[in-house]
């Protein structure tokens, strides 16, 4: 009987086993049709609510803090009161220069797999622009051609490309007046320090202020793919205003109307949201191939989106609060790709919960 | 020196959480920074007030770059100012939208913007 009993568990286990493994097949063939079929427990509290679970994991330490300070109080706390310009453009360059310095040697990652990162990224957005039966055919050179032309660039790079930019614009400003603007053009995205949590693109260049990778060292992470995946997320998402509704809407026209008809709000998709709907779309994809790579998934998907998502938690007053919220981009369009859904573990889309693809609303 | 006010919005990215620097000045300036996490204080502030002069001079005297039209993620800094009733409102974005002598102009705003953040950070204590 006993005999029995245990042949039964192990083929039922077995059989168990083998529907994981066809089901699986089936999502890389196929993710947005199969995750309807994928069981989820309902108490998964990333299931729920996506961004109030990623907002509740926290920093437990403030690496980033102190660095800043070590930089400020080697370099600023020197200068005089009102610095000649020079003496100011000298000691923000070496700032800069030491602060990217330390990011890179006392972080888990350095600026050889964030280039990396960086390579891969735009390879993914490439194939997915290639590959997508959504985009027209026609679009698709244009876009790829926008996205190859890209460059990710240090915050020294930023500053010396833009002091050559504006010496062909104004040629006889002072050379010291050029770098002093290049610098506080920089510094006023990324801090005096380059170290300010924020990143930005600007006529095909991207700069990711050493200060958002440093800021993930704080979450304690046990990997430097724990780092890399949440970086991932911001590359995809800034990589994508190079080919960006605005300049591409009938690319983006099935996507924008799925979100208008999903918010029953005919304004919903603007020039306000359409741009940075498509980033979080095109982030959400680069991290997905990232994530399924490695085969991360449920508790451990959610704390990458977490990562991901490193300064969307703040508080917001009011009138100044973005728009699209930060809560509506995490829930509705990143919980929603299909990808990252499967990887979270969590239950089906439904038509009045759909993703917003390129194709339109998934399920229809 | 009464009535000025001076209120800076700048968005991170990707977040578009935004920094906030704000300060209304009569008699003394109530202030209020967002970075992160919101700071509110009072401070007796001549210079904040200057800074916020010159910001509306250089409007009046024609020296704010003109911008072109703008998406959301090429902007850099939205600038509402006012003094004794003059109000300036300036959308500025990343410096490449600021061609020929238009950028000396900018060059010229940012420090002025910077500056006036960088009172209400670190020069003007909270109190």
């Amino acid at each position: 009987m006993k005999s029995f009993i245990l042949l039964v568990v192990l083929g039922s286990t077995a059989a168990v086993a083998n529907d994981t493994i066809r089901d699986g097949l089936k999502v890389l063939n196929n993710p947005a049709g199969t995750v309807n079929s994928i069981d989820c427990d309902p108490s998964k509290p990333w299931c729920q609510d996506l961004f109030k679970h990623a907002c509740s994991i926290k920093k437990t330490q403030n690496k980033l803090g102190s660095l800043d300070r070590m930089v400020s109080d080697k370099y600023w706390r020197k200068l005089p009161a009102k610095p000649e310009k020079k003496l100011y453009n000298n000691t923000a360059m070496e700032a800069i220069s030491t602060a990217e310095k330390n990011v890179f040697s006392m972080g888990k990652v350095n600026k050889a797999e964030v280039d990396q990162l960086f390579f891969d990224a735009k390879a993914v957005l490439l194939q997915a622009v290639g590959n997508d039966p959504a985009i027209p055919i026609i679009r698709r050179a244009n876009l790829q051609k926008n996205l190859s032309a890209v460059k990710l660039l240090t915050g020294l790079d930023y500053i010396k490309d833009l002091e050559e930019w504006a010496r062909k614009q104004d040629p006889k400003m002072n050379a010291d007046d050029r770098r002093h603007g290049a610098i506080q053009m920089y510094t006023s995205t990324c801090g005096a320090n380059g170290l300010e949590v924020n990143a930005f693109y600007e006529n095909g260049n991207i700069v990711l202020c050493p200060g958002l990778i440093y800021s993930l060292e704080d979450y304690g992470p046990k990997s430097k793919d724990e780092i890399l995946n949440a970086l991932s997320f911001t590359i995809g998402h800034e990589l994508s205003h190079s080919i960006e509704p605005e300049t591409f809407p009938d690319v983006y026209s099935k996507f924008g109307l799925c979100f208008t008809e999903t918010t029953k709000n005919s304004k919903f998709w603007n020039s306000e949201t359409a741009g940075e709907l498509s980033g979080d779309y095109w982030g959400a994809k680069v991290l997905a191939s990232r994530i399924r790579v490695q085969g991360v998934r449920g508790g451990n998907t959610a704390r990458t989106v977490g990562l991901s998502i490193d300064g969307f938690c703040s508080e917001t007053s009011g009138r100044n609060s973005p728009q699209p919220s930060t809560a509506f981009r995490v829930n509705n369009s990143i919980a929603r790709t299909p990808e990252i859904r499967e990887s979270l573990g969590c239950g089906s889309l439904s038509v009045d919960a759909p993703a917003c693809t390129l194709a339109g609303a998934i399920p229809k | 020196m009464a009535g000025t006010s001076i209120n800076i919005v700048h968005p991170r990215r990707p977040s578009l959480q935004k920094d906030i620097y704000k300060a209304d000045c009569a008699e003394i300036c109530e202030i209020e920074t967002f970075s992160i996490e919101t700071k509110k204080w009072s401070a007796k502030n001549d210079q904040l007030e200057i800074k916020i002069k010159e910001l509306i001079s250089l409007h009046e005297q024609g020296f704010i770059p003109r911008t072109g039209p703008l998406k959301k993620h090429q902007i850099l800094y939205s600038v509402e100012a006012s003094d004794d009733g003059k109000k300036v409102d300036i959308t500025l974005g990343y410096p490449k939208s600021y061609a020929g002598t238009e950028f000396s102009k900018y060059a010229t705003l940012i420090h002025l913007v910077e500056e006036i953040k960088r009172m209400m950070k670190f020069e003007i204590g909270e109190k």
